[in-house]
C-alpha cells in the first residue's frame, strides 16, 4: 500500500444539486488510487481535530474528483473550496477489490461517490455494468451527467416517484426477487431461482438493513462501510465495522474496508447511523 | 544529526524527544510512508493484554472544542499475536520501541511484562494503569497509591528492561500516585492519560459514543497535563515524559520547561502526519536561538520555579 500526503489544488468546484463536485490536481494520489479507495481531507479551517473521509468518485492521470454532500460543518467548508485553493489530502486508503464479471451496483444517494469509480472503471473496459440507483427523491441522484457518459445501464428509483421508478433501490435488483415476490411467491409455496450475480452496495445504513432483508444469506453482497475515521492507516482502532468471525469483534474498515463483505459483517451490532 | 536534541529518559537514549502516543501509532509501522520515524526517538506500541481484547461498540471517536473524545476501549491483538506477528515487523525501525501493557489484574500485568522480557525489539515498557481492577470492584489501578505501588513492583520485577507507569490525570492527589509508582520501581512517568469525557447529539438525543463515555485528547487537555508534569516535576524530580495535546513545537517546550524529558504525540497525528518532525525542526531553532547547550538543559528550567 502507499499512502502520501499530498497538497492538492482545487481545479473545479461544480454544484451537482445541493452536493459540489470537486475536481483537485493531486499527481500523487491520481496515481494511487484505486476503485473503492478513499482520502482523508483536512478541513480548511481552524479548529477541526479529524480529517473527513471521502471516496474517490473518479481518478484520471493527474486529477482526482470528489463528490461532497455539506452534511455539517466540516463538509460545508470543503464543498466551499475554491478554485486555484488548496486541499491537503492524505490517502488513498482502504483495500483494492476485485469486482466480479457481472456485478450488479447499488447506490443511494450521496453513496454513488463510493461506487462511480468501480462503475466506471468497469464499464471502460468493455464489460456489462449495472446500476441500481435510489434516493428519497429526484434531486438527490446525484452524477447524472458522469452516468450518462458511461456505456453502463442505470435503473433510477425514488422513495416519492419524483425521479425514475417509485420505491426502495433494493427492490428492482435486475434478478434478484423484491420483498413483494418473494411474499407472493411464499404464498404460492413456489421457490425463488437462486440468485448468482454478486451486488456492490454504497449508501446509507436504512439501504443495508433493506439489502440485508432481501438479498438473504446466500447472496453474495458488498457493503462500503462509513465509520468514523482519524487515522486512515488502521493504527488507531476508531473506524471499527462489527464482524461475527471471531464472535464480537471488530475490523477496521480503513484496513480491511471499506468495501466489505455483507456475509462477514455482524448486522446486529452495527452502531447507528452516524 | 540531532545531537542538540537527543535526550534521555526513562532509562532509553532517544536521537529525538518526540515519541508516538500509545494507541495512536497502532503497532509501529501503519504510519511508516506517512509519519517521518527519523524525527521520532521512540513509538509506544499500542496497549497489549494477555488475551485479544475486541474493543467498545461504535462509534468509538468523536470531535470536540479542541479535541477528541475517544472509546477505542484498548481493542488490540493479544499478546501472542504482538510477539508473533508485530514485533518482527519492526526489525528495521529507526527508533525505540516501547511495549504499552494493559490488564484486569495485577497477574495479567506481570505476565504480559514478564513475556516481554524477553523480546529484544522492545526496548522499554509503558504500563497503563487507567485501566479497571476487576479484582477492586472496577478501580483503576491508579485510584489507589499502594495497590498501584505494589502493581509496579510486580512488573519491576519481570520486567529485565526501563519501566515507564503512565498515570491517569483525574486523580485526587497525582503526587501521591507519582511517588507510589516510583516506590515500585518505575524508571519514569507518562503524565498523562486521556481526559474522561463525554458527546451528545442532541438531534438524536443519544450520546456520540457508543461507550457513551471516553476519553479526551489533544490540545484541550493540554493546560490540565502540563500543570501535573509541572508539579510532579517539583515534587519528586523524576524522568517525566509528557502527553496530552503536544501539536507542535512550542506545546513540546512548554512541556519540556515545567520539567519532561519528552513528549509524546497521539491525536496531533491524525491532522498532521507531519508533526514530529515540525517539533523536531521548531526545538532544533529554538535550541539554537535562545543558545542552550541542548535540549536536556532546558528540562524543567521554568523561570521563577523556586529550587
Ligand atoms: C470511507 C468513507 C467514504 C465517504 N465518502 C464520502 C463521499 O464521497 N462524499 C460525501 O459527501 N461523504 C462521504 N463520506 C461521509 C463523510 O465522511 C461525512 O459526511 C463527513 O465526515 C461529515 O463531516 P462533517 O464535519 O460535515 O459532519 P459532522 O457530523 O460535524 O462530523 C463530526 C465527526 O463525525 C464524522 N462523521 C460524521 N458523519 C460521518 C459519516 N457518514 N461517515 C464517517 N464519518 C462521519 C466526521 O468525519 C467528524 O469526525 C464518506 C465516509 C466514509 C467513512
Ligand atoms: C484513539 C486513541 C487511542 C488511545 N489508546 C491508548 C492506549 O491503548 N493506551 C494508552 O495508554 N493510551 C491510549 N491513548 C492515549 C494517548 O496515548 C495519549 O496519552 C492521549 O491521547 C493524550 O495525548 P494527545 O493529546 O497527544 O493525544 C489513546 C488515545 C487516542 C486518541
Ligand atoms: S481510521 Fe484509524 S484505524 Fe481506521
Amino acid at each position: 500500500m502507499t499512502y502520501v500526503r499530498e497538497i492538492a489544488t482545487v481545479i473545479a468546484n461544480d454544484a451537482d444539486g445541493d452536493a459540489r463536485m470537486l475536481r483537485l490536481g493531486a499527481l500523487r494520489i491520481a496515481a494511487a488510487a484505486r476503485p473503492f479507495q478513499f482520502v482523508l481531507a483536512k478541513v480548511p479551517a481552524a479548529g477541526f481535530m479529524l480529517r473527513r473521509p471521502l471516496s474517490i468518485f473518479d481518478a484520471g492521470d493527474e486529477e482526482i474528483e470528489l463528490l461532497i454532500r455539506p452534511v455539517s460543518e466540516g463538509t460545508g467548508r470543503l464543498c466551499r473550496l475554491a478554485p486555484g485553493e488548496s486541499c491537503d489530502l492524505t490517502g488513498p486508503f482502504g483495500r483494492e477489490f476485485d469486482v466480479p464479471e457481472d456485478s450488479v451496483f447499488v447506490a443511494g444517494g450521496i453513496g454513488v461517490a463510493g461506487i462511480f469509480f468501480a462503475l466506471a472503471t468497469a464499464a471502460r473496459s468493455g464489460r456489462k455494468a449495472a446500476l441500481v440507483y435510489g434516493a428519497r427523491t429526484g434531486a438527490q441522484l446525484y452524477a447524472g451527467r458522469q452516468l450518462g457518459d458511461l456505456a453502463v445501464d442505470v435503473t433510477s428509483v425514488t422513495e416519492d416517484g419524483s425521479s425514475g421508478l417509485k420505491g426502495l433501490a433494493a427492490d428492482f435488483i435486475p434478478g434478484i426477487p423484491s420483498a413483494e415476490t418473494k411474499l407472493m411467491s411464499r404464498a404460492l409455496k413456489e421457490d425463488l431461482p437462486p440468485y448468482r450475480r454478486a451486488v456492490i452496495a454504497c449508501g446509507p445504513r436504512a439501504m443495508y438493513v433493506a439489502l440485508h432483508k432481501i438479498l438473504g444469506d446466500d447472496a453474495r453482497w458488498y457493503a462500503l462501510m462509513e465509520e468514523r475515521m482519524a487515522c486512515g492507516v488502521g493504527a488507531c482502532r476508531s473506524c471499527a465495522v462489527p464482524v461475527r468471525e471471531p464472535a464480537g469483534s471488530y475490523v477496521a474498515a480503513c484496513e480491511e474496508g471499506p468495501l466489505v463483505d455483507a456475509a462477514a459483517v455482524d448486522w446486529g451490532r452495527l452502531g447507528e447511523e452516524i | 544529526m540531532n545531537a542538540e536534541i537527543k535526550v534521555e529518559a526513562g532509562g532509553l537514549e532517544l536521537a529525538t524527544p518526540v515519541v508516538l502516543a500509545s494507541g495512536c501509532a497502532g503497532y509501529g509501522d501503519e504510519w511508516l510512508e506517512l509519519v517521518d520515524l527519523d524525527a521520532v526517538g521512540a513509538v509506544v506500541l499500542k496497549g497489549v493484554s494477555l488475551e485479544p481484547w475486541p474493543g467498545n461498540a461504535p462509534p468509538r471517536i468523536a470531535e470536540a472544542p479542541a479535541g477528541v473524545i475517544n472509546a477505542v476501549g484498548l481493542e488490540n491483538v493479544g499478546l501472542d499475536t504482538l510477539v508473533r506477528e508485530k514485533l518482527p515487523a519492526l526489525d528495521g525501525l529507526p527508533c525505540k520501541v516501547v511495549a504499552n501493557v494493559v490488564g484486569r489484574s495485577r497477574d495479567e500485568y506481570r505476565d504480559v511484562c514478564s513475556a516481554l522480557a524477553a523480546e529484544r525489539r522492545v526496548d522499554a515498557l509503558e504500563l497503563n494503569v487507567s485501566c479497571p481492577n476487576v479484582e477492586a470492584r472496577g478501580m483503576a489501578f491508579c485510584a489507589d497509591a499502594e495497590g498501584l505501588r505494589d502493581l509496579v513492583a510486580d512488573c519491576r520485577d519481570v520486567a529485565g528492561k526501563p519501566l515507564w507507569v503512565k498515570l491517569a490525570p483525574m486523580v485526587t492527589d497525582i503526587v501521591a500516585v507519582a511517588r507510589a509508582a516510583l516506590d515500585g520501581g518505575a524508571d519514569a512517568l507518562t503524565i498523562a492519560n486521556t481526559v474522561p469525557a463525554m458527546a451528545v447529539n442532541v438531534e438524536a438525543r443519544r450520546a456520540v459514543l457508543g461507550n457513551v463515555y471516553g476519553g479526551l485528547s489533544g490540545p484541550a487537555i493540554r493546560p490540565i497535563n502540563l500543570r501535573l508534569v509541572h508539579v510532579v516535576y517539583k515534587e519528586t524530580g523524576a524522568d517525566l515524559i509528557a502527553s496530552g495535546g503536544v501539536d507542535g513545537w512550542r506545546a513540546a517546550a512548554a512541556y519540556i520547561l515545567a520539567g519532561a524529558r519528552a513528549v509524546q504525540v497521539g491525536t496531533a497525528l491524525f491532522d498532521n502526519p507531519g508533526a514530529p518532525a515540525e517539533i523536531v525542526a521548531g526545538l532544533k531553532e529554538y535550541v539554537k536561538r535562545e543558545m542552550f547547550d541542548g535540549l536536556s538543559f532546558l528540562v524543567g528550567k521554568l523561570r521563577g520555579d523556586r529550587k
